[in-house]
């Protein structure tokens, strides 16, 4: 008598398993066998070793093929979109001119920001080869006008890691993992808006990803959101008439190749966060 | 309660071993009666109807929820041929329902040679005219007159006995001779190639579009009942109107209503013609702008209609479709109002409607067909603007594109190749 029930609960585990599987693993249960077997892809480097001619040259990221995500964060030597240093600048329309210009129609200002805004941003492409960058380029580029008249251009700089990236290749069953975190300043005030203030705050960022990269065998810097704040008025200081100093502030994203059954998201940022503001 | 039933078995085996022995020995009588079963092994057992119940509804809930998934998974032709039916558009899902040649998502294309007109039956160029010589890039017109736009939002009235009737589309089909734009369009056009460029990686130099180019639609017009008052609407880049008439036909006015610079061209002679701009009087739409009727809503908008693919994705439940036909319902509405209030008739009154068509005709399908009027020197009467260029097509372009350029370099500050400034190098410091 059991066994006839157990039989039959057993056909109708058999009946309702491959519905259930198919309908709620779906396309992903096939996906997620297809990532295990791409996985697995660099788990056998010796057995490649001697198979292949010695004189096929070797893609050293062959692992990173067919995963576009990964790719984008981890390539060492390509400009990508999944890492940038955002910037922004705000200029009034007589600094968008070069000397000797006249103004423009009204009705042409918006053109002239826009087709000067990529020249006017990739400037600070100097900061971010000076700190963290082995290259930089502009890859998005706007501008707009804002009530003050003045025109707020920002952009994004794609840039090569000057640093290691670390070993994400010796992770299994790694995930991209992301954090951001405002990069702490001193005193009340955000630091002015000016060369040494940047590339303090990229050397920060930096700095702060290779702490996390030496505890966790990779990390990327992947984004660094510089935001200018103009300022009216200040508690501590009477300004002259007319002068808006610019602050800055930094926000940093890092990202790192994880198994996130070891390591998840709310640990990474509590990580990045006792290394950001150690105190 | 519990399923043990030792004791019972070792009763009835008792039993049996003194019934073959003769005995008179009997199982134990005194426990309360239980139903039985013969099933398999002629063991009694006890009924659990609640706890039975309970396993078979979970185990049917999972059956029907997981059947239910499985189902809305299936491929639909696959679940047409299981379940005998169509595979009609009405039980696609709405990425399955594909617009084609001759019906987009916002209504019915006639591309040439097919002609739109107010009835069911398709007709041809060949059953409207004869001796047709189709307008192209480099069809030489005579000149261009211009038609000074209305300053105020307001139309002629129709006079008594005039009859309203309207074409009312996005574009027209045919390549046209001229191009005409005005300084804001220009702007606006190169703004969006900056945008391209520094945006979305577009060239500087090969990728840049250039403003103006018309269209031509061929408007046959076979209405003889009354003098005719006619109303050419669209919403789409601007359209030289080439008109077509039967004998007797008798135009009394033209009214342009549009978003761009338009024209007519083989012009009565004792037509007038005036224009309404629709940016002179409502800013760019937004979704929901013109859902509501107002002083001058004139964006021409044409109500949905059951066919439109866009009507049948959002049966098929397509939330953004559902929006957007809304949305266009909601226009036509507003604007049929302010149509209606003006020309005393009913935006859809003796009106021929589609997307693009690059033919319509305007009245009965005639007896014979009439000799086609070419666009070849002839006048384009057409709305003025800052640039209005003819000749031929390279030329035009040229000229266009030379006029591009010396606002762009002035606005980059010389070097076009500073909107896509190369990369910088570590080592390049």
């Amino acid at each position: 008598m059991k066994r006839g029930r157990f039989s039959f609960l057993l056909f109708l585990l058999i009946l309702t398993g491959p519905v259930i599987a198919l309908n709620f693993g779906g396309a992903n249960l096939v996906g997620w066998i297809s990532e295990r077997a791409g996985a697995f892809t660099p788990q056998a480097p010796i057995v490649a070793q001697e198979v292949a001619p010695e004189d096929i040259p070797q893609d050293p990221f062959q692992w990173l093929n067919d995963r576009p995500a990964l790719r984008d964060v981890f390539i060492p030597n390509e400009l990508t979109a999944a890492r940038y240093v955002s910037v922004e600048k705000i200029m009034t329309p007589e600094a968008l001119l070069t000397p000797g210009e006249t103004l423009p129609d009204n009705r042409l200002l918006g053109l002239y920001a826009a087709a000067r805004a990529p020249a006017q941003l990739m400037g600070y492409c100097a900061d971010v080869v000076a700190t963290i960058g082995a290259s930089c380029d502009i890859i998005h580029a706007e501008a707009r006008e804002n009530r003050e008249g003045k025109w707020v251009m920002n952009g994004r700089l794609a840039y090569i890691p000057a640093a290691d990236l670390g070993t994400p290749e010796s992770v299994e069953n790694g995930q991209l993992i992301s954090t951001k975190v405002l990069l702490p300043f001193e005193g009340d005030l955000r630091p002015a808006n000016v060369v040494q203030s940047r590339i303090n705050m990229l050397r920060q960022a930096q700095a702060a990803c290779d702490m996390v990269r030496n505890q966790l065998g990779n990390c990327v810097l992947t984004q660094l959101t510089l935001d200018v704040h103009e300022l009216w008025i200040t508690d501590l200081e009477p300004l002259p008439a007319g002068t808006n100093p610019q602050r800055v502030e930094a926000t940093a994203e890092f990202t790192v190749y994880a198994d996130p059954l070891e390591f998840d998201q709310a640990a990474l940022a509590d990580l990045v966060a006792s290394i950001v503001n150690p105190t | 309660m519990t399923n043990d039933r030792r004791q019972e078995d070792f009763a009835q085996r008792l039993s049996r071993i003194s019934k073959e022995r003769g005995g008179g020995v009997e199982p134990d009588q005194t426990g309360p009666a239980r139903d039985t079963s013969d099933f398999e092994y002629n063991v009694p057992r006890e009924a659990h109807p609640i706890r039975n119940g309970i396993i078979w509804v979970i185990v049917l809930a999972a059956l029907g929820a997981g059947g239910f998934y499985g189902w809305q998974a299936l491929p639909q032709d696959l679940k047409a041929m299981m379940t005998g039916g169509d595979a009609d558009a009405t039980a696609l899902a709405p990425e399955d329902i594909l617009e084609t040649e001759t019906m987009s998502d916002q209504g019915p294309i006639f591309a040439s040679p097919a002609v739109a007109h107010a009835g069911t039956d398709p007709i041809a160029l060949a059953d409207v005219v004869t001796q047709v010589s189709l307008p192209t890039e480099n069809t030489a017109v005579r000149g261009i007159i211009p038609i000074i736009r209305n300053a105020q939002c307001v139309l002629r009235s129709p006079a008594a006995g005039e009859k309203v009737m309207g074409v009312r589309l996005e574009n027209a089909l045919l390549p046209g001779p001229l191009h005409a734009f005005s300084d804001a369009q220009m702007v606006d056009q190169l703004l969006q190639n900056i945008e391209a460029v520094a945006q979305d990686g577009a060239d500087p130099l090969t990728d840049m579009k250039l403003s103006g180019e018309k269209t031509v639609l061929d408007l046959f017009v076979t209405d003889t009942s009354a003098p005719l008052y006619l109303v050419l609407q669209n919403m789409g880049p601007g359209i030289v109107w080439n008109l077509h008439t039967v004998p007797d036909v008798a135009i009394a006015h033209i009214a342009l209503i549009g978003s761009d610079f338009s024209g007519v061209a083989n012009l009565p002679v004792n037509a007038t013609t005036e224009a309404l701009l629709v940016s002179d009087f409502l800013p760019p739409h937004q979704y929901g702008a013109d859902d509501v009727p107002r002083d001058c809503m004139i964006r021409p908008w044409r109500t949905p209609q059951p066919d439109w693919i866009g009507s049948l994705k959002s049966e098929a439940g397509s939330l953004q479709y559902q929006n957007q036909m809304y949305s266009y319902a909601g226009g036509y509405a507003a604007y049929n109002s302010w149509y209606t209030e003006t020309l005393g008739v009913d935006a859809r009154a003796d009106t021929v409607t589609a997307r693009d068509a690059a033919h319509v005709l305007l009245g009965p399908v005639p007896q014979a067909p009439f000799a086609y009027n070419s666009l070849a020197g002839q006048d384009i009467h057409m709305v003025a603007t800052d640039h209005l260029m003819t000749g031929d097509f390279d030329t035009r372009t040229a000229a266009v594109a030379q006029l591009q350029d010396t606002l762009l370099r002035a606005a980059v500050g010389g070097d076009i190749g500073a909107l896509d400034p190369p990369a910088m190098e570590r080592n390049s410091q």
